[in-house]
């Protein structure tokens, strides 16, 4: 197992008898399905070269090898889970060995592959910690956050040293559905209870990310951290007007009680949340995604293209271009993401004193 | 703008009792002592401590408000041109409590008063039975015991203690005696408890509220994976309170799974979203639409033949209530007649009122 490398003695000793299940979180997992291959292949062991995305030469062929790819960010996959564990400590070394394991083997092969950080969120002050020690390497871009480590919802005022540590930095955190399936988590996958089907965990998956974004708002984390942006993960885009306009209208219904959020839930949305094209929604009439989608103005600003690989699901940006207007493309599958994440060049520029500057006051 | 002068069931009014003194009366004997330290009344819903999610509008007579017949009658009876307003409790979540006998005495309790107490004064009010849902056996007992009142119109989970989705097959002999008496399958927000929010438990009434609609989703979906309404194919499934703009993204995302359920779930045999335009309704309180006028539009009509899924709802007496008028300026007025009252009637039995009393209240008005 490629990760074993490095990790110190101990987890070594400890890691090699159980195997790479370990490490990717899948031991417990509550869905007897893997998400890359459906529900007909159950779990079983697996070798460390059978793992999607483990494989350089596929990704490059599959990825790189479109023309338009101008640049990559790596993001991880059921190692997400990891950040679950019930072992803390466990959580927190897997997540330093995956981040040099990124940097060192991923990162030299291609000029255009950048790379998101792991973090364990259950110890929040390793987590920050870990995010200064990677965050110098001016190719890691963003901030993984995984499982919520500890059980609640990601605006939690325990995990705001992540968002002090990101912001100092300059990186945008990352949220992405699954990560609820650990069999490490005690939570449901789905809301209303944990789902029997693998169709009804594909279907709700998402709404996690609009319980984390919710709890982002209302406890403060954009006016205690006016420079952290936000990405959700995998949940598909169709719901968001219907999410927005739940937030505004229930914040106006109960918003003395968050003396510390200063405008609309929606406008802290447009200003620092954005949501990937990972699991957009197909209708059988294909120009009505636009259609519900533009229920929100300006929700062209709002998607960023993901291509999800290797979910079996991923799509790349010719397929998901297919079913959205040209004149959002531009936005869509470029200019959002240059906004977005942490580009090189960043770290020489002013920005850094600027933003440490700005990040105290909110709640 | 628009404005409606035609008939109006309103699906979601709240009756509620004065004290929890008031369903003592209906307790068997040996529970008459055991009240004073366990109220039949469970005053956590969720569980989450702070939930309140719009305290009730304030009236200054009678006790608390939606407590007594004249609450309803003038606040909501006489509001509009009412032709039925189905009471669904405040919001009944006596299934909630922990002692499974007195639990089962204290819904037959709360089926009891509804009956003694309200159905007998207005021929306009309907209801829904509270039927102790983690005993699912005797949940239908209570069905067959009172499901053929005549002013009896469906069955309501407004809590979930075994915190399964709603299509779970434990649920399913509840759904056969409901659906033997012709009682619609009703879910009233409060069934999702914080445990079962992923992401972790919210941390205030606001967000524990914006995070119902997805549970409700889930609910639609165990209903449709779990072959509820292959089953039962005179099942009604009516949800409260969760809004109207899950649909577009729900029926997509489930009709993007069809083939996927060739295997988990052989039982599908059409669509999801073709279930659900015929047994799903959804009341329409609370109605969020964002800040264009035509936004709302925008997003719903997306779906075909949505305006048939929808069922007018004030919410009374909650702070967050909807109110006729302001329904009617957001739902265009081609389907007015359909979402305040013909819709309703269709899924509960009711012969529409006629033509000839729209009109003439509209001449009235006029």
């Amino acid at each position: 197992m490629d990760l074993l490398q490095y990790m110190d003695e101990g987890w070594r000793s400890v890691l090699i008898p159980v195997g790479s299940q370990a490490i990717l979180g899948l031991r417990g997992s509550r869905l007897i399905v893997d998400p890359h291959r459906g529900p007909t292949a159950l779990m079983e062991p697996q070798s460390g070269m059978d793992v999607p995305g483990s494989d350089y030469g596929a990704f490059e062929r599959d990825v790189l090898g479109q023309d338009s790819i101008a640049r990559v960010v790596l993001g991880y996959d059921l190692g997400l889970q990891s950040t679950s564990f019930a072992q803390r400590y466990l959580a927190r070394d897997i997540a330093q060995a995956a981040n040099d394991w990124t940097i060192a083997e991923w990162l030299p092969r291609d000029e255009r592959l950048h790379a998101m950080m792991l973090v364990a969120t259950s110890i929040p002050q390793a987590a920050a910690a870990e995010i200064r020690r990677v965050g110098g390497n001016d190719r890691m871009v963003a901030v993984a956050l995984g499982c919520n480590g500890l059980g609640r919802p990601f605006g939690d005022p325990a995990y705001h040293p992540i968002y002090e540590a990101a912001e100092e930095l300059g990186l945008p955190i990352v949220i992405q559905v699954g990560s609820e399936i650990s069999g490490d988590q005690p939570l449901p996958a789905v809301a209303g209870g944990n789902p029997s089907t693998y169709a009804e965990f594909r279907v709700h998956a998402g709404h996690a990310n609009w319980n984390h974004v919710a709890s982002l708002i209302t406890e403060g984390v954009f006016t205690r951290f006016p420079k952290l942006k936000a990405l959700l993960v995998g949940g598909g885009a169709a719901a968001v007007p219907a999410q927005l306009w739940a937030l505004d209208y229930w914040y106006k219904m109960t918003g003395p009680a968050f003396p510390w959020i200063e405008r609309l839930p929606s406008e802290y949305f447009a200003d620092h949340v954005r949501v990937s094209t990972l699991s957009l929604e197909k209708p059988r009439q294909p120009e009505r995604l636009a259609q519900a989608l533009g229920a929100v103005a300006g929700i062209e600003r709002v998607l960023l293209y993901t291509s999800g690989y290797p979910d079996q699901e991923w799509e790349t940006a010719e397929q998901i271009a297919e079913r959205l207007p040209a004149e959002w493309h531009e936005r869509i599958f470029r200019t959002n993401a240059d906004e977005f994440f942490r580009w090189p060049g960043w770290l020489a520029g002013s920005h850094h004193a600027a933003v440490t500057g700005n990040s105290a006051g909110g709640r | 703008m628009s404005t409606y002068a035609g008939p109006i069931v309103d699906v979601d009014v709240h009756n509620t009792v004065a004290s929890p003194a008031v369903l003592k009366e209906y307790l068997p004997a040996r529970w008459q002592d055991y009240v004073s330290v366990t109220p039949p009344v469970p005053n956590t819903t969720i569980g989450l401590g702070f939930f309140t999610p719009a305290p009730p509008v304030r009236r200054r007579d009678g006790g608390p408000t939606a407590s007594t017949y004249q609450h309803i009658r003038e606040d909501v009876l006489e509001a509009g041109n009412v032709f039925k307003a189905i009471l669904t409790h405040g919001i009944g979540q006596y299934p909630e409590l922990g002692n499974h006998d007195f639990m089962l005495d204290v819904c037959r309790a709360a089926n009891d008063w509804m009956i003694d107490t309200w159905l007998t004064l207005d021929d306009r009010l309907a209801t829904v039975l509270v039927v102790p849902t983690q005993m699912p056996e005797e949940a239908a007992a209570e069905i067959h015991r009172l499901g053929d009142h005549p002013q009896m119109v469906g069955i309501v989970f407004s809590s979930n203690p075994l915190r399964r989705p709603l299509g779970d097959p434990i649920y399913h002999p509840i759904y056969k005696a409901a659906v033997e008496h012709g009682l619609a399958i009703t879910t009233h927000v409060g069934v999702e408890h914080a445990s079962v929010i992923p992401g972790g438990a919210p941390s205030s009434n606001m967000t524990a509220t914006v995070n119902f609609a997805g549970a409700a989703g889930h609910h639609i979906s165990s209903f449709i994976t779990h072959g509820v309404f292959e089953k039962f194919p005179e099942a009604k499934f009516v949800l409260k309170e969760y809004g109207i703009t899950l649909l577009p993204s729900l029926m997509w995302r489930l009709d993007a799974e069809y083939q996927r359920m060739r295997s988990e779930s052989p039982w599908v045999k059409r669509y999801p979203s073709e279930y659900m335009r015929e047994h799903v309704r959804l009341s329409t309180q609370p109605i969020a639409t964002g800040p264009r006028r035509r936004d709302l539009m925008d997003y719903l009509s997306v779906i075909d033949g949505i305006d048939d899924m929808l069922l007018f709802s004030t919410d009374y007496p909650h702070s967050s209530m909807d109110d006729y008028e302001y329904a009617a300026r957001q739902l265009p007025a081609a389907w007015h007649r359909k979402v305040f009252c013909d819709n309703a009637c269709a899924s509960y039995g009711w012969t529409p009122p006629p033509v000839e009393l729209e009109q003439r209240i509209e001449r009235s008005a006029a």
